[in-house]
């Protein structure tokens, strides 16, 4: 038994030194079927010209046939329960709802400060490019438009007067 | 005639193709794809305002929609008085129905552009909206928004 084994592996180990070193090779073509098929997805959905603005969390954009897009623009959210500006909290919406004022003072700071960012951003860059006072503009499909004629009056003491309001292509 | 075979068949043999730079490709396609992608699509609206010199204000018509909690009523169509419509029942057949008067204060004027919205504070944004895609598709473009007293 012990002899048998000995003679099996000697033929063994002869076997493997006169046969070419295995080369270890990657079966790729199913994955390249994957990828095709995520690129083509891609591709459909891909934006192309102008800026991707995606729905802020938890706010349900209204319907619209409108097919524009956007330009780089900071964004002011109108959500149910709070007022964010370029992502971060403003002030609740409650707030707002039960505010006889027109003009809102914490928008209006946020706002204020997003100006000044934009205008020194400029400045230390160089550019020529002036302040255009563009705002994107996302508020859920329930507000009130007491709420939306608030928000807007606040930019525009700010001096965001070209306002684009973000709607879900129907 | 044996080694004759085995030439044969070592001739056949297919080659495999190198996947690597397609792979490359598509890994390095993927990701940039990826970041400018949107899965919902989100359009922009156009949006006027009084006195920034919308197509509203050069309009030589003075077209404005009245937009309330029950009814759409279509103001300041020359020589023309537009009954309001109530919302209150069908509102799908009240935007049909505004839909069409608009079409024919168009065809009237066609040189027109813009229309003046005048929204009463509880209308909710939905319904804005909703008017302001009816304006734009009879041919007016932008609407400017306007809020009505309570």
């Amino acid at each position: 038994m012990r002899r048998y084994l000995t003679v099996t592996g000697m033929r063994e180990r002869k076997r493997r030194s006169t046969e070419a070193p295995v080369i270890a090779r990657l079966q790729l073509t199913s994955l390249i079927d994957i990828f095709t098929v995520l690129l083509l997805f891609l591709l459909k959905s891909l934006v192309v010209g102008g800026a991707v603005v995606s729905p802020f969390p938890g706010v349900s954009l209204p319907p619209s046939s409108s097919t524009a897009s956007f330009k780089e623009s900071p964004v002011v959210v109108v959500a149910k329960n709070q007022i964010v500006v370029d992502g971060e909290a403003v002030c609740p919406t409650d707030e707002v709802t039960q505010s006889t004022e027109l003009k809102v003072t914490a928008l209006e700071q946020a706002l204020a400060a997003v100006r000044q960012k934009t205008e020194s951003l400029a400045e230390r860059a160089g550019s020529s490019r002036k302040f255009e006072g563009k705002l994107i503009l996302q508020a859920d499909e329930t507000i009130p438009f007491h709420v939306l004629q608030k928000v807007m009056y606040t930019s525009q003491t700010v001096g965001f007067y070209d306002i684009t309001l973000a709607v879900i292509q129907k | 005639m044996s080694i004759r075979k085995k030439k044969r068949g070592a001739a056949t043999e297919p080659e495999e193709l190198n996947l690597l730079p397609l792979m490359s490709l598509f890994v390095a396609l993927v990701p940039a794809l990826l970041y400018s992608a949107v899965f919902v699509p989100v359009s922009a609206l156009g949006l006027d305002f009084p006195g920034t010199g919308g197509a509203a204000t050069e309009s030589p018509l003075a077209l404005a929609v009245r937009l309330t909690d029950v009814a759409y009523a279509v103001e300041g169509v020359p020589d023309s008085v537009y009954a309001p419509i109530s919302r209150d029942a069908d509102p799908a057949g009240a935007r049909t129905e505004l839909r069409a008067q608009l079409d024919g204060i168009h065809a009237r004027y066609p040189a027109s552009g813009g229309a003046i919205l005048v929204v009463s504070p509880q209308v909710p944004y939905r319904d804005v909206v909703q008017v302001m895609d009816e304006v734009r598709e009879a041919g007016f473009g932008n609407s400017t928004l306007l809020g009505a007293a309570e």
